[in-house]
């Protein structure tokens, strides 16, 4: 296990209540904390922050950067600060009221942030042997609204509790929670209603707003990806559906013999959920970027296939076109241990030097209900294309949605909404539900053009940083949802 | 040559090679290989090549990787998942 970055435990204290390392100074500490503080240096500005500890708050500071090999310890260097310049943060001693202030005083454009008590870390226990504590078999269905803290202190001293945690207490737990929910929710709510995560008792219906919408934060989003240009590689569209009235279509076929009117649906489906209306004429609301432009490219024929060189003709004009945003709901399956697309990592690389980030679906081969498991597909396997997983209104990972078992950018990169998604189908149809990783995909999407929009400056690499690092953590593996939920910015 | 034996390919240029795609366009359709795109903004050129000459692009002077092309595909309408 071993997957501690310190351990720190002073004279045989288990539950951190006095910690170590008691410094002068004076403030208050908290439980479980050292007594120093955590000071967050701006990226940019981590000199400057450095220098105002110096001279705003009056302290020493010794910096990583004049160590070798980034090793110093900050006792010996007699400093009471030590400003760690590759992670761009400082361990301070000091009143922390002091701080406090002079943070306070200094004013949006400081170089320093957040200040935080430093904790103390404990090494993990060794896991019992043979006990898995998360086998990859089990249906992870704990629900969304419970975020329970996994209890910090643990060590070789306390008593044994990880071992209490079996598949059988964890199953036992999740049980018991999804009885309290039932309970709660005063009988079955059914899949029109959608449970706020962090809000409590709160369910939320679809009659305004899809559910993906909501749990995607989009609703509350003051951004509409305005005049982004957002690619949808698809089976076309239907220009004439009434909902996109009005809107800027541009549109181009790269399937020999077949026109970009959509004789399919998906890419109607899948421009709706990226960039449909906010106001369209029948509710709910389904669409997310509805300021942005539409680039409507038909690399899949009406029969729903289509061959690599029409989709890399696709890219290509979306590069070619200005577009940030590149959303794909296609693949090809791969097989585990096949290695990703060299032409399309090189492809997506360039694309993302020339500020244009794709989007693509992790694929729908696996079938858990019956434990079986497939890798992301192509080209969303390689590193530099981001993976969509999907996820159902409660937040679980849907039956099909393919796993991160590849290495080398097989890897689910975030998960977004895709079981029961409602949006635009070709007239006469107008609204269908849907449910595949192409769902979840274009949710991701549309995202992206609000982030785009939110900033303007960031490079296509930014942008992944931003959508990645804004996802909310879900109770669920990595390889299964990657860095959580998409959230809107 | 049949055209059962005629493999789809896309061809990847070398970074340093980008500005002469163009020309490897051509070199390549001295190679054996028929053009049908020159994507100049991703730096790849699709077409297609008689299997037995399919290595013989590789070696093509600014040409970094062949590989034959994938089919992808959606569900078909009316399918479970999507």
């Amino acid at each position: 296990m071993a997957k501690q970055t310190r351990k720190r435990v002073q004279g045989g204290t288990t539950n951190g209540g006095t910690g170590g390392g008691v410094l002068p100074g004076g403030g208050a500490m908290e439980q479980g904390t050292t007594g120093r503080f955590l000071v967050l240096l701006k990226e940019d500005a981590i000199s400057e922050g450095a220098k105002m500890l110096e001279e705003k708050v009056g302290l020493q500071v010794a910096r990583s950067a004049d160590f070798t090999a980034g090793v110093l310890s900050a006792e010996a260097a007699g400093a009471d600060s030590v400003v760690f310049d590759e992670i761009g943060v400082a361990v301070v001693r000091g009143d922390p009221d002091l701080h406090r202030a002079t943070l306070a005083a200094a004013g949006e454009d400081s170089p320093l942030s957040i200040v935080e008590p430093e904790r103390i870390v404990y090494a993990l226990a060794e896991q019992p042997a043979g006990g898995s504590l998360l086998p990859a078999d089990i249906p992870f269905s704990l629900p969304p609204v419970i975020e329970q803290p996994v209890a910090p202190v643990l060590t070789a001293e306390a008593p044994a509790a990880p071992a209490l945690i079996t598949t059988e207490y964890l199953l036992g737990y999740r049980d018991a929670i999804d009885g309290l929910l039932r309970h709660l929710r005063g009988g079955e709510a059914g899949a029109e209603a959608y449970r706020e995560p962090a809000a409590g008792a709160r369910i939320v219906s679809e009659a305004q707003a899809t559910w993906g919408l909501q749990a995607t934060r989009v609703l509350e989003s003051k951004f509409s990806g305005k005049d982004v240009k957002v690619a949808v590689l698809d089976t076309g569209f239907d220009t004439r559906h009434p909902d996109f009235a009005g809107r800027q279509i541009t549109t181009a076929s790269f399937v020999p013999g077949q026109a970009v009117q959509d004789g399919n649906g998906h890419g109607t489906h899948c421009i709706g959920t990226a960039l449909g209306a906010r106001q369209p004429g029948i509710l709910p609301r389904y669409g997310i970027a509805f300021g942005g432009r539409i680039f409507a490219g038909k690399v899949l024929s009406n029969q729903g296939s289509g061959a690599d060189g029409w989709i890399l003709a696709g890219i290509n004009w979306a590069i070619a076109n200005g577009c940030r945003v590149v959303s794909m709901s296609l693949g090809a399956p791969v097989q585990p241990g096949q290695p990703f697309s060299q032409i399309f990592e090189t492809v997506a690389r360039r694309a993302l030097a020339k500020g244009t980030l794709i989007v693509a679906a992790a694929g729908n081969e696996s079938d858990r209900r019956v434990g079986r498991f497939e890798p992301v597909g192509h080209p969303a396997n390689c590193p530099s294309i981001l993976a969509v997983a999907a996820v159902d209104v409660n937040l679980r990972i849907a039956f099909f949605s393919n796993r991160g078992l590849n290495p080398m950018g097989g890897q689910v990169d975030i998960a977004a909404p895709g079981v029961d998604v409602y949006s635009s189908w070709p007239m006469p149809t107008r609204y269908r539900r849907l449910q595949g990783t192409s769902m979840a995909t274009p949710h991701v999407a549309g995202i992206a053009a609000l982030f785009v929009e939110a900033s303007p400056k960031a490079s296509a690499s930014d942008i992944w940083r931003l959508i990645t690092q804004g996802a909310r953590r879900l109770p669920l593996p990595s390889s299964d949802v990657g860095a959580g939920l998409v959230q809107a910015p | 040559m049949t055209e059962q034996s005629r493999l789809n390919v896309t061809v990847l240029v070398d970074d340093a090679a980008l500005q002469r795609i163009r020309s490897i366009a051509r070199r390549l359709e001295k190679a054996g290989m028929k053009v049908e795109e020159v994507q100049e903004e991703i730096g790849t050129i699709t077409g297609s090549v008689p299997a037995d000459e399919l290595r013989a692009l590789e070696h093509v002077e600014g040409v970094s990787g062949v590989e034959e092309q994938r089919q992808v595909s959606i569900a078909p309408p009316g399918s479970e998942v999507q």
